[in-house]
């Protein structure tokens, strides 16, 4: 398991409302290798975000487990964790999820002033970050005073500021319009050069993902390796899909 | 350098965004002042009352093992001595707790300046003195020995009280943040995803808190030390700036923000960030889902709504915890202030003076003397000195013993100026006659007493006490409740009257009416031997070892609020009392109340007057009990004030609480009503939804106000009661629910439950929605709407 970045097994997390219970995630197992891009494909609703969330470490699975960097993170404690995700780990959410009392500026800050890294020096690194997402003249506004795409960027740098190791994105551009998504994609690819981290992105754009080196496709709750180095693994994935829903469903666990 | 980082952070984080803060720092100055005022009191409480003391007494004597009439002989030679070189401040009777002994304490001051050379002329002669009046006396002696009493009291109750500042303050301050914490769950589970854990935000939010207490610090100190500079020379007392007592507010008021601070953030490190990102909040729902939806012209089930009443427990329960919780502490303040002030009122005797050589006579006749008395030689000793003591200073006799507390001596002394009641006392011990009082099982409770063969309860510890027209008068002039006739008690041999005091209140069940039994006679069965032990246990002795005869008596008066020691007097009036005890109505002491308000010049006139007149009439002790100065030691704690101020700073505390509350609750609340006006419902639907929600938070925080306040009263009664200012100063607590408190809290309570129901309506109708007041809605910047935190 050391030489993988990430490595997940038979994850599983589920809901309960009143008294049904919603299995989100499925017995879920990836692997992701240091400095791939992966992309996660997949309708509304199938689970993605919630297992993005999961893996990033920001929930708790009810089964299964996940390995970063050879690290158990489901088996550490919630201060462990939080350090190991400031250190490790940056996300850029579905919505921006900036602080609206906090400027552009202080947004990216954040991780730097809540995680203690031995060498602080992300002066450098911040500029490099701003220029290349071209936020410069907006770092003192609130995000109330941005548009959608600005505020974006905005997270993109909150999540990078830290050299993270593994960056996880959330349909980063599911609110933005074409030519914004676009954008601000290319802008990810290319920080991605730049820092050379791990990326794992959930995206419903074809055309994004066809730049990845994996793609897993989710449906309701379980997850499919559709694209990897060899090829595509089309016909193979809906023989599976048809098997998989044939199968039991995952039992509800405590 | 970490930490500095954190301050300075903090320091603007909390300017940037005061308003969220300033509730924090108000509360905090109160907080802190609250303890410096408690702190600064107390150091200078200490200084006063040492103050007070060395002016009043050099060494303090304990004396064990002597009789009455022995200690009252040793206080005679000093006190009629013409050209003392010390002079007796102050003597005191104490029965030691447990047994039937007493103490006697005696303050001395010598009057030069040489006190160590004065104390060992002192001390030879004194031992000489006693050597004469047996072997078996102890003397224990400490400088200052009140003011280390007072200091362990002092202490307690100013540890008690801080622990109570404490303790509200913690509750206070959890309140105020978990409703910020909860407001601003997003942000911290923003922080959380970017590295934050729990060490991180605690010493975030802690800087915060800490900042602000240091901002606080100058103003709550100026303010304590000038009220309590104020309040002190207003009462003619030095003040005395303590450093110590400044300094250690400063650090409890830091506590006391860091144990609420770190519970909530304990709380939410341990949510998972995602849970803290798009949590939604119940809160932002009116508490009826039947009444939201009614506003909708949509019928809303009724099972579904019992339902989710679930949904709002949380928010229900906190609201009318805050609400009834501070009011309720300030019902409690009040009453404990109240009660201070009480044992403050309670008039004690400044001076008792006693008229020993009757006694001498009238004990020598009836030698009644049996095998319980072990020192009837020391009596005998004691009186050979005294007579020849007599015979020195030439004084015909027959005047020493025939002198008594008679009308001309009551005229006499009413002379003096500062005088204002004289209470006459002539009583047997009940032990003294092989007496005692006796009740049926129904008229007892539970505890005192010793219970005979046929269930009925025995008390030895009565004093059978005379009663007439001049001592029920005292009774008035106290103002003690009478139930029953006193005047039947006093023209009617047969009928006696019983105070209901502080030690015997809760042992009878007695009322008007009842028939009680009185030991008359005893037939020796076998002998009985005992050295001590307390009044039941001799009883139980006594019952197995004596035959008695009993006499029937019917309780005509019952004397209320009176305060009643160890003893219990029994009234009678004359006739009964000389059938029962076998005594003449001798009036052998007086208590002399002195009115509290008269000067120094005028109390040193009156006390040399009344050594004066004890000179005259030779047989005369004055016993100086202090009660003008301890009162006075007593008054200047100054601890009604302080349960006051608490009381008061708790109410105002409240509003503001609850405003703080509303305000937050109401930005969670914008969503919700703008819902509502999109749906199309009408300003008056919503209105009325609001006003009887408004209505109902109300009356249950009424209800649940009103229980406890009657059990807080109870607990309280029962704390003063059993703990707090038992037993030495004998004042019984009872029951009851103070209106005035009770009506105020009530007030407050349900005004702050009605409009944190109507608040955030009217100041979203007033302030914010563009169709009501013309005016363009202006977003506020730091509110964060539902629909951002979601993903
Ligand atoms: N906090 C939650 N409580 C209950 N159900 C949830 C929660 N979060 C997600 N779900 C459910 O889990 C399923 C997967 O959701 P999600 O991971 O957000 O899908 P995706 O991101 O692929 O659109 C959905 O059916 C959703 O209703
Ligand atoms: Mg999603």
């Amino acid at each position: 398991m050391a030489n993988y970045m990430l490595e997940a097994n038979d994850v599983i997390r589920q809901f309960k409302q009143y008294d049904s219970v919603i299995t989100a995630v499925d017995r879920c197992s990836l692997k992701v290798e240091d400095g791939e891009f992966v992309a996660i494909i997949g309708a509304s609703g199938s689970g993605k975000s919630t297992l993005l969330h999961v893996l990033a470490g920001l929930d708790r699975p009810q089964g299964g487990s996940v390995y970063i960097r050879g690290q158990n993170i489901t088996a550490m404690s919630p201060d462990e964790l939080g350090v190991f995700r400031g250190n490790y780990l940056g996300i850029v959410f579905q919505k921006h999820n900036l602080i609206p009392q906090l400027t552009a500026l202080e947004n990216i800050l954040i991780p730097t002033v809540m995680c203690d890294k031995k060498d602080h020096t992300f002066q450098e690194h911040l500029k490099k970050l701003i220029l290349a997402l071209k936020i410069g003249n907006r770092l003192s506004h609130l995000p109330s005073e941005l548009s959608g795409g600005q505020q974006q960027r905005v997270a993109i740098a909150r999540a990078l500021i830290n050299r993270p190791q593994v960056l996880f994105a959330d349909e980063p551009t599911g609110n933005l319009d074409r030519k914004n998504a676009d954008e601000v994609l290319e802008l990810l690819l290319e920080l991605k050069k730049m820092i050379g981290q791990t990326l794992i992105m959930v995206t419903h754009d074809m055309s994004i993902a066809d730049k990845a080196d994996k793609i897993y496709m989710m449906d309701n709750g379980k997850l499919f390796l559709y694209k990897d180095k060899q090829g595509y693994y089309k016909t193979s994935y809906e023989l599976e899909m048809k098997a998989a829903l044939e199968s039991e469903r995952a039992k509800p666990l405590e | 350098m970490s930490l500095f980082k954190n301050l300075s952070s903090a320091k603007k984080n909390i300017t940037y965004n005061y308003k969220r803060y300033i509730c924090f720092l108000v509360i905090l100055f109160l907080i802190q002042t609250l303890f410096a005022f408690v702190l600064v009191l107390y150091a200078n409480n200490n200084a006063n009352e040492l103050n007070y003391l060395e002016d009043e007494y050099d060494y303090h004597l304990q004396l064990q093992n002597l009789t009455r009439d022995q200690f009252y002989y040793i206080l005679d030679k000093s006190n009629n001595d013409m050209n003392p070189y010390f002079e007796v401040t102050r003597g005191t009777e104490t029965q030691i707790s447990g047994t039937s002994n007493v103490r006697y304490d005696m303050y001395i001051k010598f009057l030069d300046r040489d006190v160590d050379f004065d104390y060992n002329v002192f001390n030879s002669s004194l031992e000489k003195d006693i050597a004469e009046l047996g072997e078996n006396y102890q003397v224990f002696l400490s400088p200052l020995y009140d003011y280390e009493d007072d200091l362990f009291i002092n202490t307690f109750i100013c540890f008690l009280t801080c622990l109570f500042i404490f303790v509200c303050g913690c509750i206070i301050i959890y309140l105020l943040d978990s409703i910020m914490v909860n407001h601003y769950k997003f942000q911290y589970g923003i922080y959380m995803t970017f590295g934050a854990n729990f060490k991180k935000l605690f010493k975030t939010a802690f800087a915060e808190m800490f900042v602000l207490s240091v901002m606080a610090f100058i103003p709550s100190q100026i303010v304590t030390n000038i009220s309590t500079y104020a309040m002190l020379k207003g009462h003619g007392q030095p003040y005395t700036f303590n450093l110590l007592s400044v300094f250690l507010s400063l650090i409890l008021c830091i506590c006391v923000a860091a144990v609420p601070v770190f519970i909530n953030i304990k709380n939410v490190s341990r949510k998972t960030p995602l849970y803290l990102i798009s949590a939604l909040d119940n809160t932002n729902l009116i508490s009826s889902p039947r009444a939201s939806a009614d506003i909708l012209d949509y019928t809303f089930p009724g099972k579904l709504e019992a339902l989710s009443v679930t949904r709002f427990r949380k928010y229900g329960i906190k609201l009318i915890a805050s609400t009834v919780s501070f009011s309720l502490l300030f019902f409690g303040c009040m009453y404990l202030g109240a009660s201070y002030l009480k044992t403050l009122d309670y008039r004690k005797p400044e001076f008792t003076i006693n008229f020993t050589g009757r006694k001498v006579v009238s004990e020598e006749k009836d030698k009644e003397d049996d095998s319980k008395e072990d020192d009837t030689s020391g009596d005998g000793s004691i009186y050979d000195i005294f007579e020849n003591d007599k015979q020195k200073d030439d004084k015909d006799k027959s005047t020493v013993y025939d002198f008594t507390y008679n009308d001309e001596i009551k005229d006499y002394l009413y002379s003096f100026e500062g005088i204002e009641a004289i209470i006459k006392n002539c009583s047997t011990y009940a032990i003294d006659i092989n007496s005692h009082v006796k009740l049926s099982k129904n008229q007892a409770r539970l505890f005192g007493g010793e219970t005979n063969e046929n269930g009925e309860r025995c008390y030895l510890n009565a004093l059978y006490t005379v009663l007439d027209r001049e001592v029920a008068d005292i009774f008035d002039y106290f103002g003690y409740k009478i139930e029953g006739d006193i005047d039947k008690v006093i023209n009617d041999s047969s009928y006696v009257a019983i105070p209901y005091g502080y030690n015997n209140a809760d042992k009878f069940k007695l009322s008007v009416g009842d028939t009680i039994y009185i030991a008359t006679d005893s037939k020796m069965l076998h002998s009985v031997y005992y050295v001590s032990g307390d009044y039941d246990y001799i009883m139980g002795l006594m019952l197995e070892g004596y035959e008695f005869s009993y006499a029937e008596y019917t309780v005509g008066a019952i004397i209320r609020d009176m305060p009643v020691g160890v003893e219990f007097p029994l009234y009678m009036n004359g006739e009964a009392y000389t059938r029962l005890t076998g005594n003449e109505v001798i009036y052998d002491s007086i208590d002399i109340i002195v009115n509290p308000d008269i000067s120094n010049d005028t109390y040193d006139a009156l006390l040399s007057d009344l050594r004066h007149a004890a000179d005259y009439y030779s047989n005369m002790v004055i016993h100086n009990n202090n009660s003008k100065v301890l009162g006075e030691i007593e008054k200047n704690k100054n601890y009604s004030s302080v349960y006051l101020f608490v009381a008061i700073v708790l109410l105002s505390v409240s509003p503001v609480l609850w405003f703080f509350s509303q305000i937050l609750f109401y930005l969670k609340r914008r969503p919700e009503f703008d819902m509502y006006f999109s749906f199309g419902s009408s300003k008056r639907q919503i209105r009325k939804a609001y006003i009887i929600d408004g209505i109902i938070y109300a009356s249950v925080s009424a209800v649940v106000y009103t229980l406890m306040a009657f059990l807080l009263s109870w607990l309280l009664t029962a704390f003063l009661n059993s703990v707090f200012y038992a037993p030495g100063e004998y004042v019984r607590f009872y029951y009851s629910l103070p209106a005035i408190p009770y009506i105020i809290g009530l007030l407050v309570t349900c005004a702050a439950a009605f409009l944190s129901s109507l608040l955030p309506y009217l100041t979203y109708i007033n302030a914010c929605h563009p169709i009501f007041t013309g005016k363009k809605f202006e977003g506020k910047k730091d509110i964060i709407s539902e629909g951002e935190t979601g993903l």
